[in-house]
C-alpha cells in the first residue's frame, strides 16, 4: 500500500501534447488485424480476426494475454487496425480540411498568397503565438480569409473554384462544368500537396501532424478493455455500443471491397463507399449534423466514442472532474444543541466504518494496542494492521488472537483504527453552493443513527430536520487533517465572504428565547439563574444582584452580560426596533436600542438585530471580527445555550386562541373589507362607464387593475393592523415576528385577518374560463372575489374559491422554485468555469493559473471581504466607538 | 440600438468627461518598464485596451502603449490599473 | 482586541505625527480620508485615544486583507451563483413610476454574464443640465425630441385612399401631436421631402392632409392595384419626423432633492430604447451622466473601461433590487475578468470559459469533442495549470495552499525509521529539510 505524501513528484504530470494519430503510429499499435464482422464461433470462442479477437487483450478472469501474457489484472489492453477499402474523411478534421481545401491551390497545394505576403505573415505569426494566442487565432482567420477569397494561384496561375462544404463529411467543388463531389482520394491527394512550411498558417502544427492524416485508410480499433462485453444473469454475453458500431463499420467496409472486387458499376461502388464514410463518423460522434445515426434494434441510440466523452455522465464532466471517494458516510441528520458548533455527532456504526491508518510511534503504541485488543467489531477498535517488518496485511476480521497481535505491535506499523472523538472530519450537504457547504468537524462517536448537528450550524449549510440527509468524509493522511483543522473548521466560517456578516448565528428558538431572556421585564431567581448559567457551562462567582429584597433577583441582562468580553462596546437598533418601538436613542424606554459598555448590556434586548445568522455588524459579528472567531465560537457554546434553555423554563408555545381575536375586531375588519369592496365596484362601474381616467403610458384595463390591487393591498395592511391591536403583545406567535424568530406580519395577518389578493404572473388570477376564472362566478366578473381576492383567514377557513387561487398562487411558487434552481445552477457552472482559475498572489495582484494579471489589487482595496464590516475593511466609526475618549477640557465646555 | 458606425464618427471629446470614463493616460516608455517590473508581469499578461477604443483613439495611443488608469473606487477611493493596447 | 496578537508592540510608541503618515502610505485614500475627517481633525478626542484608533486603523486594514492564494475567483462565483436561488424570474414595472416593463431578477443577472448584445429591455436614463432640469416643460421638451416620431405615430386613422384616384388623405390626430409637439407644417415638410407628389393641408381642425400621388410613384398601370395603395400608405406611416432612433418612449421622472435644507424638484427622462451615442449629442442632456443598460453600447461609445464600470453598476443594481447582499470586490473581479482583452466577453463557452488556454478545461466545459480534435490539428500542449486541469490529472490546483511550492518532503517511513533508530532509541523528530522548489 502506498500512503500519500511518498515519492509524490514521481508521478506528477508536466505537460499533455495534442496531436493527430499519424497513420504509421495506427500501425504500429496495431497488434491484430481485423478481417471479419463475427464476434463468436459457433462454440462460443471469439473469431480470430474479429473484433473480439484475443489479441485485443485480455479481460475475462483467469485468461492470459496473447500479446503480453499478463491476465486481464496487468494487461492494458492492445488496439488493431482495420484496413479501410477505400479512405474515409474523419468527422471534426473536416472542418480544418475546409479551410485548407478553400486556402490552397487545387493544383500546386501552396497557399494563396504571393510569396512575400506568406513570409509577412510567417514572422507575424511567430510573434504573435509566443504572447498572444488569442491574437494568433483572429489572426490566421483573416489569412485564411484572404487566401480563400483568392482565385488565382499566385503561385501557378491556375484557377480556383469555391468549395462547397456540408458537415461532417461532404465537400463539393463549384466548377465550371457543375459541381462536382470531391472524393476523400481527391482531397487527400490535395491536402499531400501541402507545403509544410505553410501548414502553421493553415492552423496546423507542421512539427507534429499533416493534414492528409485527416483522411484515414486504416482504422485503429480500441482494445477490449475500454468496451468489455458484460456478462448478462441469464449467462448471455451483452457486447458493448462501441463493438456494435464496429461490426457495422466491419460489414460495411466487406461490402464495399466485395463490390471493388467483383468490378461492380462505379455508383454502386460511390454509395457503398458514401456509407462506409458515414458510419464512421457515427462511430466517432453518433450526434453530428446530417448523418444517420446508428442504432440498436429497438431504436436506443448507441453511445459511440463522442458521447463517452460529453455532458455531465461523460468521461471528463462524470469521471475526471467529478472523483469518487471511500471512507465518506451518508445518513439523516437531527439537531442536537447540547454539542459544540464545531462537533458533528456520529454513529457507533459509522465510526466503525471509516478507519484512520494510524502510524505506531513511541507515543501512542499503548493507544494503538488497546484499539487491536478491542477488535473489528467493538468501538473503539481497528480493522486492519499493517506489519512494517513483513509488509503484510493482517485483517482482524479473520484475526481470532486479538491478544497477541496487540503486543506484537512494534513502532513503524500502521493501526488501520476506527474514528474516535476528536478526529477530525468533513462534513457537507449538497447543493454546496458556497464554500460553507463543506466544513471540518470534530468528531463526537454517539448512539444511534442519525449524523447530530448543531443547530447554530443550520445555515451555512441551509439544512433544517425534516429529513436531510448529509456527507462525512474522514480524512486519511494527517497532512489533510492539519489542513481541514486550520482552514476550514466551523469557527473559521461564522463570518461570509459573500457580504462580510456572520452566517452563524441564531435562527428561530435562540432569538425567541434570547429576547425572553434579555426583555426588561425579565427577573430570575437564584435557582433560575444556576439553572440557566449551568446550562451555559459558567463557572464562576454569581454577579450581585439585581434586586436583593425580598428576595434576590437577577436581570437577564446581567447574566447575559458575564459572557460579553469586558472591553465590549456596542450600541445599535434591536430587532423589535420598529413601527411604535421605534427609538433611536440610548435612554430609550421601549428596551428597543441596544447598548453595552464595557461588556454589560444596559439597555436593550437582544434579538435577531443583535444574536442572529446574516445579521453584518451585529453584536455577534463584530465580536468574531474584533476578538477572533474563537471568542465567537465560545459565545455560541455558551451563552447561545442559555437562550434555548430559557425557553425550556418559560415555556415558548403556539395554539388557537394565539390567533384569535374578539368579535367586535372582527366585525372592524369585516368592514375594512365591505368598505374597499364598494369603492372597487365604483371603481369598475365608472371603466365600464369609460369615466376612469387612465394613468399615462398605460391602457384602462391596466390602469383599472392597479387601482384595484392597490386599493386591495391597503385593506390587508389595514386589516392587518386592526388584528394586531387587538392581540396580546406577549402572545408567543408575536414574540416570534417581532424578534424576527420566525414568520412576519404578513404571516400573522393572514392567519388572523384575511389571506389577500392572490397573484399568478404578477396579476389578479385571471385564466382559466374564457372571460372568468371559474364557473361560480359570472363571465366578465371583474370583483376581487372573482379573481383571487381570499377575504377567509386560516383560522376561520377558506371559501371553496379560495381554496383554488390560494392553491394556484401556491402551485406558481413551486414551477417558479424549481425553473430558478436549473437556471442560477447554469449560471452558477459558468461562473465557476469563467473565475476558477483566478488567485491571490504574493503581491496582492489577482491573477489566472496562466499568469495573466487580472487586478492589480484584489478588490482594489486588497481587503477579503469576510474579514470587512459589511465591505468596510475599517470601519473608523466603530474605531472611535471602541476607543474614542473626549478630551477632559471640551468635556467641562 | 448598437451604432455600427464607430469608425465613421467624429471624435468626440465630450465622451472623457461622462462619468463612465475614469482618467485614461498613455505612459512614456520609461514609467511603462516600471510598472511592468513592479507588477513583475510582461506585457502579454496585462489586460488590454483596443486600438478602436474610443477613449485610446482620442489618446492617440499606438499598440503597445501601456495606459495607466485612475478608477474611482468603492472599496479604496482610488485604484490605478493598468491595460496595454492591442490591435484587433 | 485580539486583532492586535501578532503585532506586539507595533507602532505602539511612535508619536502621533508619525502614525499619521504610516497611516497615508498604508490604508487605501478612502479609509484615510475617513480617518483624517473623524479622528485626526477631531479636536474632541484625546490625542491618545487618536494614536490608539489610527494604530488599530492601520492594523486592521493589514489583517483584513485577502490572504495569498486567497481563490478569489471561485469565492466570487459562489458569492454571485448561491444567492441566485433567492432572485426573482419575473419581469417586474419599474420601481415608482409603473410606466416601463424592465426585466430585473435571475433573468437580467443572466443576461448581463452572457454579455447579450441587447438587453431584453432596453433603457436609458437620461439625466438633463442645469439650465433644463428644474423645469417639467424643458424636460417634457427635451423627451419629445428625445422620442422616434413616425407619421403613423400621430395618426387618427389609417390613411384613406380608393383604388383609381391617386390620391391619399390622413388624418391626424391634433392630441396626440401636441403630445409629441409635432406641427401639421412639419408633417407638410416631411411629406414634401418624401416626394410623394403634391401635398396640400385641406383642414388645420381636424388636420387633414392630401396628398396627390405623382406618377412617379403610382405609375398609371398601377392605379387600380390596391396592393400599390397600401405599400404606399406603409411607406407614409414609416416617415421619420423626429427623435433619436431606437427610442421608442420617453417619460419624465421627477425627483425631490434636498439642496441646503430647501426641498428641490428634479426632472430626468427614462427611455424605452436606447441610443447613447446620438442621445448625448442632444442639447439639454447632461452628457456627462446619461446611461443606458446595454453594456456593448457603452463599450462602443464610451470605452472599455466605461464597460467596466457599467458591468458593476448593473449587477449591483440587480442584486439590490432582489434584496441580496453581495459584496461589491466579487463583482468588481468579475467585470474586470469580462473586460480583461479590451472587449466585454461573456462568462460562457463563447468567452472567458471558452478562450482558456487549456484544452482540458475547455473540453471539460461545453462543446468536448470539437475542443480535443481541434487541440490535435493546432498540436497544443496541455500544461496542467488550471484548476480544472490539474483536478483532471488527479494533481495539486495552484490555488488557495496549492501556491505553496517550497516544501519540505518528510522522509519515507522506512528512512525515518533508520534515522530515529542510529540518533535515538526513542526516535526523536524528522529534521526538517528544505527541499527542490
Ligand atoms: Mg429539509
Ligand atoms: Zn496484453
Ligand atoms: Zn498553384
Ligand atoms: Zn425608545
Amino acid at each position: 500500500m502506498v500512503y500519500i505524501g511518498e515519492d509524490r513528484e514521481d508521478y506528477i504530470i508536466k505537460s499533455i501534447v495534442m496531436r493527430m494519430l499519424p497513420p504509421r503510429e495506427i500501425n504500429k499499435m496495431a497488434r491484430v488485424t481485423i478481417t471479419r464482422p463475427e464476434l463468436y464461433e459457433s462454440d462460443g470462442s471469439p473469431v480470430p480476426g474479429g473484433p473480439r479477437d484475443p489479441h485485443f487483450g485480455a479481460i475475462e478472469p483467469g485468461e492470459i494475454c496473447p500479446v503480453c501474457g499478463n491476465t486481464r489484472e496487468h494487461c492494458p489492453g492492445h488496439f488493431g487496425r482495420l484496413e479501410l477499402a477505400r479512405p474515409v474523411i474523419v468527422p471534426y478534421y473536416s472542418d480544418h480540411i475546409y479551410y485548407m481545401l478553400q486556402a490552397t491551390c487545387r493544383v500546386c497545394g501552396r497557399l494563396l498568397l504571393p510569396q512575400e505576403k506568406i513570409d509577412r505573415y510567417k514572422i507575424i505569426l511567430k510573434k504573435l503565438k509566443k504572447r498572444w494566442p488569442l491574437l494568433a487565432e483572429a489572426f490566421l482567420k483573416e489569412v485564411r480569409k484572404e487566401a480563400a477569397a483568392t482565385m488565382e494561384c499566385p503561385h501557378c496561375k491556375s484557377r480556383q473554384f469555391k468549395i462547397r462544404y456540408i458537415r461532417p463529411i461532404l465537400f463539393y467543388e463549384e466548377r465550371p462544368e457543375g459541381e462536382t463531389r470531391l472524393t476523400p482520394i481527391d482531397i487527400r491527394e490535395r491536402l499531400e500537396a501541402i507545403r509544410d512550411d505553410e501548414l502553421e498558417l493553415l492552423g496546423m502544427d507542421p512539427e507534429k501532424n499533416r493534414p492528409e492524416w485527416a483522411v484515414i485508410s486504416t482504422l485503429p480499433v480500441p482494445p477490449l478493455a475500454v468496451r468489455p462485453p458484460i456478462t448478462l444473469e441469464t449467462g448471455l454475453k451483452s457486447e458493448d455500443d462501441l463493438t456494435h458500431a464496429l461490426v457495422e463499420i466491419i460489414r460495411q467496409n466487406k461490402r464495399l471491397s466485395n463490390l471493388i472486387e467483383s468490378s461492380a458499376p462505379e455508383t454502386m461502388i460511390e454509395d457503398a463507399w458514401l456509407a462506409l464514410q458515414f458510419v464512421i463518423a457515427a462511430y466517432i460522434d453518433n450526434e453530428l449534423p446530417n448523418i444517420y445515426p446508428l442504432t440498436h434494434k429497438s431504436q436506443r441510440m448507441m453511445k459511440t466514442l463522442a458521447q463517452r466523452l460529453k455532458g455531465k455522465e461523460g468521461r471528463l464532466r462524470g469521471n475526471l472532474s467529478g472523483k469518487r471517494v471511500n471512507f465518506s458516510s451518508r445518513t439523516v441528520i437531527s439537531p442536537d444543541p447540547n454539542i459544540g458548533i464545531n462537533e458533528v455527532g456520529v454513529p457507533v456504526e459509522v465510526a466503525k466504518v471509516l478507519t484512520f491508518p494510524m502510524r505506531v510511534t513511541p507515543y501512542n503504541i499503548e493507544e494503538a494496542r488497546r484499539y487491536v485488543l478491542n477488535g473489528p467489531y467493538k468501538w473503539p477498535g481497528a480493522t486492519f494492521v499493517y506489519k512494517k517488518r513483513t509488509g503484510k496485511q493482517i485483517d482482524l476480521r479473520f484475526q481470532r488472537n486479538y491478544k497477541q497481535l496487540a503486543e506484537s505491535l512494534e513502532v513503524g506499523d500502521i493501526v488501520e483504527r476506527h474514528m474516535i472523538d476528536g478526529d477530525v472530519v468533513l462534513f457537507n450537504r449538497q447543493p454546496s453552493l458556497h464554500r460553507m457547504s463543506i466544513l471540518a468537524h470534530k468528531v463526537r462517536v454517539m448512539p444511534y443513527k442519525t449524523f447530530r448537528l448543531n443547530p447554530l450550524v443550520c445555515p451555512p449549510y441551509n439544512a433544517d430536520f425534516d429529513g436531510d440527509e448529509m456527507n462525512l468524509h474522514l480524512m486519511r493522511s494527517q497532512e489533510a487533517r492539519a489542513e481541514a483543522e486550520e482552514l476550514l473548521l466551523v469557527e473559521k466560517h461564522i463570518r461570509t465572504p459573500r457580504y462580510g456578516g456572520p452566517i452563524i448565528g441564531g435562527r428561530q428558538d435562540y432569538v425567541s428565547g434570547a429576547y425572553l431572556l434579555t426583555v426588561k421585564n425579565r427577573l430570575l431567581t437564584e435557582k433560575e439563574v444556576i439553572d440557566l448559567l449551568g446550562a451555559a457551562g459558567y463557572k464562576g462567582e454569581l454577579p450581585e444582584p439585581a434586586i436583593l429584597a425580598p428576595r434576590k433577583l437577577w436581570t437577564g441582562k446581567q447574566i447575559v452580560s458575564l459572557f460579553l468580553p469586558d472591553d465590549f462596546n456596542y450600541t445599535g437598533r434591536a430587532k423589535i426596533n420598529s413601527g411604535p418601538l421605534a427609538c433611536d436613542s440610548i435612554d430609550c424606554l421601549h428596551d428597543s436600542y441596544i447598548a453595552i459598555n464595557r461588556g454589560k448590556l444596559l439597555i436593550g434586548v437582544f434579538d435577531k438585530a443583535a444574536i442572529g445568522a446574516e445579521v453584518p455588524e451585529n453584536v455577534l459579528h463584530k465580536i468574531a471580527l474584533e476578538y477572533g472567531d474563537a471568542k465567537a465560537r465560545e459565545l455560541l457554546d455558551t451563552m447561545y445555550k442559555m437562550f434555548i434553555r430559557m425557553l425550556d423554563l418559560r415555556g415558548l408555545t403556539i395554539s388557537l386562541s394565539d390567533i384569535d381575536i374578539p368579535r367586535e375586531a372582527r366585525e372592524e375588519i369585516q368592514k375594512l373589507i365591505r368598505e374597499a369592496k364598494t369603492e372597487i365596484e365604483k371603481l369598475i362601474s365608472d371603466y365600464r362607464a369609460g369615466r376612469l381616467e387612465p394613468i399615462p403610458g398605460r391602457t384602462l384595463e391596466e390602469t383599472l387593475e392597479q387601482k384595484i390591487i392597490g386599493r386591495l393591498n391597503s385593506l390587508f395592511s389595514e386589516a392587518g393592523k386592526t388584528a394586531t391591536k387587538y392581540m396580546d403583545p406577549f402572545n408567543d406567535v408575536f414574540v416570534m415576528a417581532k424578534t424576527g424568530a420566525r414568520g412576519s406580519e404578513v404571516n400573522i395577518t393572514q392567519m388572523v385577518a384575511l389571506l389577500g389578493q392572490q397573484v399568478v404572473r404578477g396579476k389578479r388570477v385571471s385564466r382559466g374560463f374564457r372571460t372568468r376564472t371559474l364557473a361560480h362566478f359570472k363571465p366578465g366578473d371583474l370583483s376581487p372575489e372573482a379573481k383571487g381576492f381570499v377575504k377567509g383567514n386560516f383560522r376561520y377557513g377558506l371559501r371553496p374559491t379560495e381554496v383554488f387561487f390560494h392553491a394556484a398562487a401556491g402551485r406558481e411558487g413551486l414551477v417558479d422554485t424549481a425553473v430558478k434552481t436549473s437556471q442560477s445552477g447554469y449560471m452558477q457552472r459558468r461562473l465557476m468555469n469563467a473565475e476558477q482559475d483566478l488567485y491571490v498572489a504574493y503581491d496582492g495582484t489577482v491573477r489566472d493559473s496562466y499568469g495573466h494579471l487580472v487586478q492589480v489589487r484584489y478588490g482594489e482595496d486588497g481587503a477579503d471581504p469576510m474579514a470587512t464590516y459589511h465591505g468596510k475593511a475599517v470601519n473608523v466609526d466603530r474605531l472611535i466607538e471602541m476607543y474614542g475618549e473626549i478630551r477632559e477640557s471640551t468635556n467641562h465646555r | 440600438m448598437p451604432s455600427k458606425t464607430r469608425s465613421k464618427k467624429r471624435i468626440d471629446y465630450r465622451i472623457l468627461e461622462h462619468e463612465l470614463v475614469p482618467q485614461h493616460r498613455v505612459l512614456s516608455f520609461e514609467e511603462a518598464v516600471e510598472v511592468l517590473k513592479r507588477l513583475g508581469v510582461k506585457p502579454h499578461q496585462l489586460p488590454r485596451i483596443s486600438i478602436n477604443d474610443p477613449v485610446v483613439r482620442l489618446l492617440g495611443a499606438k499598440p503597445g502603449d501601456i495606459i495607466e488608469i485612475k478608477r474611482r473606487s468603492p472599496t479604496a477611493g482610488e485604484a490605478t490599473y493598468y491595460r496595454i493596447v492591442v490591435v484587433f | 482586541m485580539s486583532v492586535e496578537q501578532g503585532f506586539g508592540t507595533l507602532y505602539s510608541d511612535l508619536p502621533l505625527e508619525e502614525l499619521v503618515e504610516r497611516a497615508r502610505q498604508i490604508l487605501p485614500k478612502y479609509i484615510y480620508d475617513e480617518l483624517e475627517e473623524k479622528v485626526i481633525k477631531n479636536e474632541k478626542l484625546t490625542e491618545n485615544s487618536k494614536r490608539r484608533i489610527i494604530r488599530e486603523a492601520i492594523i486592521k486594514y493589514i489583517t483584513s486583507l485577502a490572504q495569498p492564494g486567497e481563490p478569489v475567483g471561485v469565492v466570487g462565483a459562489q458569492s454571485l451563483g448561491e444567492p441566485g436561488t433567492q432572485m426573482t424570474l419575473r419581469t417586474f414595472h419599474y420601481a415608482g413610476i409603473m410606466e416601463f416593463d424592465v426585466t430585473l431578477g435571475l433573468p437580467r443577472l443572466i443576461e448581463i454574464v452572457d454579455a447579450r448584445r441587447e438587453p431584453s429591455t432596453p433603457i436609458m436614463k437620461v439625466y438633463l443640465d442645469e439650465k433644463h432640469k428644474y423645469s417639467a416643460e424643458k424636460a417634457r421638451k427635451i423627451a419629445r425630441k428625445l422620442e422616434y416620431t413616425t407619421i403613423d405615430k400621430i395618426l387618427d386613422r389609417d390613411p384613406e385612399w380608393m383604388a383609381g384616384i391617386p390620391e391619399m388623405r390622413l388624418y391626424l390626430d391634433k392630441e396626440l401631436m401636441e403630445d409629441k409637439g409635432v406641427t401639421i407644417e412639419k408633417v407638410v415638410e416631411v411629406l414634401k421631402k418624401a416626394k410623394l407628389g403634391e401635398v396640400t393641408i385641406e383642414s388645420e381642425d381636424p388636420p387633414v392632409i392630401l396628398i396627390e400621388l405623382s406618377e412617379r410613384v403610382l405609375p398609371p398601370s398601377e392605379a387600380d392595384n390596391p396592393m400599390a395603395y397600401i405599400a404606399l400608405s406603409n411607406k407614409v406611416k414609416k416617415l421619420y419626423l423626429k427623435g433619436v432612433k431606437g427610442i421608442k418612449r420617453a417619460v419624465i421622472q421627477q425627483h425631490e432633492r434636498e439642496v441646503n435644507g430647501k426641498k428641490v424638484v428634479e426632472y430626468m427622462i427614462l427611455t424605452e430604447g436606447s441610443n447613447l451615442a446620438e442621445v448625448m449629442k442632444i442639447k439639454g442632456v447632461d452628457y456627462r451622466r446619461v446611461r443606458t443598460n446595454n453594456i456593448h453600447e457603452i463599450a462602443e461609445v464610451l470605452g472599455i473601461e466605461a464597460a467596466r464600470q457599467a458591468l458593476v453598476d448593473e449587477i449591483m443594481d440587480v442584486l439590490r433590487d432582489s434584496n441580496l447582499d453581495v459584496d461589491i470586490r466579487h463583482i468588481m473581479l468579475l467585470a474586470d475578468l469580462m473586460t480583461f482583452t479590451g472587449v466585454v466577453r461573456q462568462i460562457g463557452r463563447l468567452g472567458v470559459a471558452g478562450q482558456k488556454p487549456s484544452v482540458l478545461a475547455r473540453a471539460a466545459f461545453e462543446v468536448t469533442a470539437k475542443q480535443l480534435f481541434d487541440a490535435a490539428v493546432r498540436g497544443e500542449e496541455e500544461r496542467l495549470l488550471g484548476v480544472t486541469e490539474t483536478i483532471i490529472a488527479g494533481q495539486v490546483p495552484r490555488v488557495g495552499t496549492g501556491i505553496v511550492l517550497l516544501t519540505s518532503p518528510h522522509s519515507p517511513p522506512d528512512r525515518a525509521q533508520a534515522k530515529a533508530e542510529t540518533s535515538n532509541q526513542e526516535g526523536e523528530g524528522e529534521k526538517m529539510e528544505v527541499g527542490k522548489q
